[in-house]
């Protein structure tokens, strides 16, 4: 695979939040405004790359049996350390985003990328994948905090706007602001791309993550 | 070799792992841990140095069994302390944070915890307020009160007042309260020398100059009251009351405090006894509490300044009618045990020059005299 088409994908065409919508809690829940959402972007690139690297290094060392804990173990260990360091050194945004840093161990993104990814491709083609979905996921969240700042608080990056700091639309803001903001973001891109996002993504039985082990998928599909 | 493949590998695989994640996670926290525990201490502190913006490195001193402190700091640069104390305000407890530096004057003060009324007593938390604190030392002298909000006022002032104490004592240093006018030169204010005296049954007497005596009392208040209350009465050379003032108490404030106000206190003056007094709506126990310390200083009074019952000159008829001379006034009594006239004692003198009150006293005390040597 070409390597820049490896880092370009996670930008747009299989961008983690608005084409494959995995990690969306933290999407939806720190955007409330721009720096928010680009620090936690920017923590979960650092977890997503560090992780990436060293599944791919460890795929042969590590038996299937038990890969998923070992993902959550190593992912888990690269999250404390972000935890810590933006403890000490970045203490207002730690403060920010509260609980979601945490939850960035079992954030779909990451965990989907090293057994999508990682544990199938080389140290540097995992690297690079990881920049590519790391920069994809804190685009999308530089989106949505910075609409959802603009238009329900008036401000970008704490800097108010003329016009619109006085009559902010506040419940952009406010939790069912994430979800309006993000449905027309996946709304434009999907009319922009004329459907060809949605479609990457099939919605069928075999494309499920449980597939392998859904009791339904022997008889032909859910529910049947 | 089937089982080591299937168990032992894979659990050797994620302990080898979970291992590796602990160590590198011990080293950022080793790496870290100063700058956190930094970083929650400058946060800790700021909203002290806003008090002490000298201070640095704050480090809480026990203010246990210190009255009415919340809690107390001492800056570790020396700059001073940060201590929060508390009094009754108007809505409840209203707490105050100050900060004192090292040489005892008053570097901020700041309105914490109340439920003061919003626009009223909530405006001791207002900078133009609590900016005057700033400089002051323990005497707090020149400190005014808000105009509207004299109970929230004088409760800050007294929680700055309990946190000078503290530092006091927490310093070690010698703190002067603020000026206050001694009880005894309330009562008698222009008398300066007051001597000591001893009165038994009275927790102190002092001897004001040749105006008076001043007999101080000690009892209960207000029955919820932490403590007693001391009442110092002053008993002139007449024998009548000179004055009433309340010495140290812990009546509630604002409502048994009136009963200890000079406003109150002053109807005392020129009395013999508390009849006749009113009690303090909603400050009846206080009220009552200086009534029975008034009653019974004046009974210890003749001890110290003689009997001063006027002497009166009792002459009884056979008839039973009687005459009695009392100062300048004779009183004429007739077989009933009734006034029949009064006149002045010296016949070429006129009655008229004698004051209404003499002669009115006068009469009191011949009928008392009179009908004690009936009873007699």
């Amino acid at each position: 695979m070409n390597k820049l088409k490896i880092l370009v994908n996670g930008i747009i065409k299989e961008n983690p939040v608005l084409v494959l919508v995995l990690g969306t809690c933290p999407a939806l829940a720190v955007t409330n405004s721009t720096i928010n959402g680009v620090g936690m972007g920017l923590a979960a690139t650092f977890v997503l790359i560090c992780s990436n690297v060293v599944i791919s290094l460890l795929k042969k060392a590590i038996p299937d049996k038990v890969r998923i804990p070992c993902y959550i173990v190593i992912i888990a260990g690269f999250v404390t350390i972000v935890q810590l360091m933006l403890q000490a050194y970045m203490k207002s945004l730690y403060d920010a985003l509260g609980i979601f840093l945490s939850l960035i161990v079992v954030n779909c993104v990451i965990l989907g990328r090293a057994e999508m990814f990682a544990n199938k491709n080389s140290v540097f083609d995992s690297f690079l994948d990881g920049v590519g979905m790391g920069i994809g996921f804190t685009l999308a969240l530089f989106l949505m905090g910075a609409l959802r700042e603009i238009f329900g608080v008036g401000t970008f990056c704490n800097i108010p706007i003329p016009g619109l700091s006085s009559e902010p639309i506040a419940i952009l803001a406010q939790a069912p602001g994430g979800f309006f903001v993000y449905g027309f973001i996946i709304a434009i891109l999907n009319k922009v791309s004329n459907g060809k996002a949605v479609k990457r993504k099939s919605f069928d039985c075999e494309s499920c993550p449980s597939h392998a082990g859904c009791s339904g998928a022997l008889k032909g599909g859910c529910g049947r | 070799m089937k089982a080591v493949k299937e168990f032992v590998v894979p659990a050797a695989v994620l302990t080898a792992i979970c291992l590796v994640v602990s160590g590198a996670l011990a080293g950022t926290y080793q790496l870290t841990e100063p700058v956190i525990e930094a970083a929650k201490r400058a946060e800790a502190d700021a909203s002290r140095v806003v008090v002490l913006p000298d201070g640095k490195n704050f480090e809480e001193v026990s203010a246990s069994g210190l009255d009415n402190i919340v809690d107390a700091y001492k800056a570790g640069n020396g700059a001073g302390y940060v201590i929060t104390g508390k009094a009754k305000g108007y809505g409840g407890d209203l707490q105050v944070m100050a900060g004192i530096s090292s040489d005892g004057k008053i570097t901020g003060v700041k309105l914490m915890d109340n439920n003061e009324t919003q626009g009223i007593g909530s405006k001791t938390g207002e900078a133009s307020y609590t900016d005057q604190y700033k400089g002051k030392d323990s005497t707090l002298d020149g400190v005014t009160t808000i105009s509207g909000a004299t109970v929230s006022s004088k409760a800050f002032e007294s929680a700055v007042n309990t946190i000078f104490q503290a530092y006091g004592s927490l310093a070690g240093v010698e703190v002067a309260g603020p000026e206050v006018t001694p009880p005894e030169t309330i009562i008698f204010p222009d008398v300066t020398d007051f001597t000591e005296v001893a009165l038994d049954g009275a927790k102190k007497a002092i001897k004001a100059g040749d105006a008076g005596y001043v007999i101080v009392m000690e009892g209960q208040g207000y029955s919820h009251a932490a403590g007693p209350m001391e009442i110092y009465v002053g008993v002139g050379m007449d024998g009548k009351i000179a004055g009433v003032a309340a010495g140290a108490n812990s009546e509630t404030a604002g409502i048994g405090s009136q009963a200890l106000e000079p406003d109150y206190l002053k109807a005392y003056i020129g009395k013999t006894s508390p009849d006749g007094i009113d009690n303090i709506s909603g400050a009846t126990e206080t009220s009552v509490g200086v009534k029975k310390l008034v009653r019974a200083a004046m009974e210890l009074a003749p001890a110290l300044i003689g009997d001063t019952t006027p002497k009166v000159d009792l002459t009884v008829a056979e008839d039973g009618s009687a005459s009695a001379v009392i100062g300048a006034v004779r009183v004429e009594i007739d077989a009933a045990g009734k006034v029949a006239g009064v006149t002045a004692a010296d016949e070429t003198a006129d009655l008229a020059s004698i004051a209404p009150e003499e002669v009115k006293e006068a009469m009191d005390n011949a009928l008392a005299a009179y009908n004690a040597s009936k009873g007699a």
